[in-house]
């Protein structure tokens, strides 16, 4: 408002310098690595450094799906199928059973709830390096070590998505809710066709972040899985890297290849991250 | 609530007394099977393994080893006698002071920016985001071309005649160097906490101080910082404890080097536990780094909860 009034003020001038020197911090290395992707191998590591890959070629790309006995194995194809499915699999589990707790919390009054909501908040504070040992003996005694298993249950414990859907079925009115039950609804049913559809932009926002972080989970990862081919895209790429950087093609493509999924992704709910991080208030008051 | 259901029931008076016991009991249940399944997923992976962690810090556990014994706080005083644990513990705080210092500037500047400019704010939103969904692989993989010794950033300094600094290599260096990184990766969703607590501060409180006679620095200084306190104190906190437990970026930047320069403290949890399987022992640091990083929050909670209040 202020500004259209006075036209192009200092502050936005400045705020327009700081934001195009940070586009550029950001987008010149992310540029630089997608063009050596292209780039043939002596090409990567010709001084001065270049940014035109000449002659431009698909190679690395390709040789990520090759099998090559003089290198150790990339299966990448399976990688990203592990990425995939032990994200997909937290995600819908996550938002099942927090979803669940989070409407008993918002709606119902029970001996212990607040008793239960201090409990389970305070596991917010305890940092996840804590459990880490004692979490690597539990899942190692239900043999779960190198399994999917080990990457999908445990992060269900985690409160941070119970209290994000609580927060959001406090704001939903509780009459759309009376009518149904007056209607006979049981509340099951209200939680199925009356709440859930109501808050879909929460449950989209909720979805984004657990796949974010499952997909990107290192630690974690790193400890419970062993074989070469129950990596994630994460963690396999990253030993590749570690132990063959002497084919950096081949590790660019794979960096490229493995972000795309996650980017298309982002752009296309990107307007709803920012928006949810806008509306849900977490920053505000 | 309570006259809600008070209804309900009413409605439904006349139904069988047995019929009605079941559904009393039914209405009891209710809440607890809505729970039911988080409960149990927070027992067996948070309760559990919280008071087994504490209780294998008083014990000498070797994974391969058969018989577990209770040795006490054994493997505390060797944690406090242990170089290595304080070493990796300073690498750890440095960093997180560093980082959170600047992820919070960077993220506030961007953000202020941001609410400043009326044109390509989504272009610029996104564009800044972008490296928060980027996973520490990649991370790993674009920053270790770019900071090399031969990467992108030593081929401008070379060219501009100063001599190549070796970001990884030098052990003065490599923490802030890693922390840089860092900064450009995480800074993104910071920035739209900031960019949220500043939509929700009313334009009438500028408005008024400004025929006050406020200039910039002072609108600032004296109603933006103030307002966004809590905003601040959120992405401290959670900055703060998710750098103190930094393990990707030395993993895959510097494996810890040189020395052990950059050798964060969950990385020596990490291969205490699980190359040298001391299980006991990496618990008894785990305990200590936990207990540590609780008062450290409870510290900046109450140091920006006490400002004055508006």
């Amino acid at each position: 408002m202020q500004s259209r009034r006075r036209g192009l003020t200092g502050g936005m001038l400045s705020g327009y310098g700081l934001l195009l020197l940070l586009t550029f911090l950001i987008l010149f290395p992310v540029i630089w690595i997608i063009a050596q992707s292209f780039m043939q191998e002596a090409q990567i590591y010709r001084w001065p450094i270049n940014f035109i890959p000449s002659p431009a070629t698909f190679q690395n790309y390709a040789n990520l799906f090759t099998y090559r006995p003089d290198r150790p194995d990339l299966p990448i194809a399976r990688w990203l199928f592990n990425s995939a499915f032990v994200a997909t699999s937290v995600t819908v589990l996550i938002l099942t059973v927090a979803s669940m707790a989070g409407y008993a919390f918002a709606r119902f009054e029970f001996p212990g709830k607040t008793f239960f909501f201090y409990l389970f908040g305070a596991s917010l504070l305890i940092p996840s390096q804590i459990t880490f040992i004692p979490s690597f003996l539990i899942v190692r005694a239900f043999g779960w070590i190198d399994t999917y298993h080990a990457l999908i249950w445990p992060p269900i414990a985690g409160f941070f998505g119970v209290f994000f859907l609580r927060q959001f079925f406090l704001t939903i009115p509780r009459d759309f809710e009376d009518a149904a039950i007056i209607d006979g609804c049981s509340r099951w049913g209200v939680f199925r066709h009356v709440i859930l559809p109501l808050s879909t932009s929460a449950m989209v926002t909720l979805a984004i972040f657990t796949f974010l972080g499952a997909w990107n989970d290192f630690v974690w990862t790193l400890i419970v899985l062993n074989s070469n081919e129950m990596r994630t895209l994460t963690v396999g790429l990253t030993i590749f890297n570690g132990e063959y950087w002497s084919e950096q093609g081949i590790i660019m493509a794979g960096a490229v290849f493995t972000s795309l999924p996650i980017v298309i992704v982002f752009l296309f709910l990107q307007k709803r991250i920012s928006e949810s991080v806008l509306l849900a208030g977490i920053g505000g008051r | 609530m309570a006259v809600q259901t008070d209804i309900n029931m009413s409605a439904k008076a006349q139904v069988r007394p047995r019929a009605r016991q079941r559904m009393h009991w039914r209405k009891v249940m209710t809440p607890y099977l809505f729970l039911l399944p988080y409960m149990i997923a927070f027992l067996v992976f948070q309760a559990v393994p919280f008071v087994t962690g504490i209780a294998l810090s008083f014990m000498r556990w070797e994974l391969l080893e058969r018989s577990q014994s209770f040795i006490g706080l054994q493997n505390f005083t060797d944690v406090f006698a242990d170089d290595l644990f304080w070493q990796s513990f300073r690498n750890s705080f440095y960093f997180a002071v560093l980082t959170t210092a600047g992820v919070a500037v960077v993220a506030l500047a961007a953000a202020l920016a941001l609410k400043h400019v009326t044109r390509g704010q989504t272009f610029f939103r996104v564009v800044l985001y972008l490296p928060v969904i980027l996973s520490i692989s990649v991370i790993g993989i674009v920053w270790g071309r770019v900071i090399s010794n031969d990467g992108l950033i030593n081929y401008y300094i070379t060219r501009l005649g100063i001599p190549r600094i070796s970001f990884l290599g030098d052990a003065s260096l490599v923490i802030p160097s890693l922390s840089v990184v860092t900064v450009w990766w995480s800074f993104g969703f910071p920035m739209l906490i900031f960019l949220a607590a500043l939509y929700a501060i009313p334009e009438s409180l500028y408005e008024a101080a400004r025929l006050d006679g406020a200039g910039n620095w002072a609108l600032l200084r004296f109603v933006t910082l103030p307002l966004l306190r809590y905003a601040l104190l959120l992405v401290l906190v959670t900055q703060f404890v998710g750098h103190m437990q930094v393990f990707g970026q030395a993993y895959i930047l510097t494996n810890g080097g040189p020395g052990h320069a950059s050798y964060p403290l969950i990385m020596y949890i990490y291969q205490t536990a699980w190359r040298y399987y001391h299980m006991g022992y990496g618990a008894a640091m785990a305990v200590l780094l936990g207990l540590f990083m609780l008062v450290i929050v409870l510290m900046q909670v109450r140091l920006i909860g006490q400002q004055e209040e508006y």
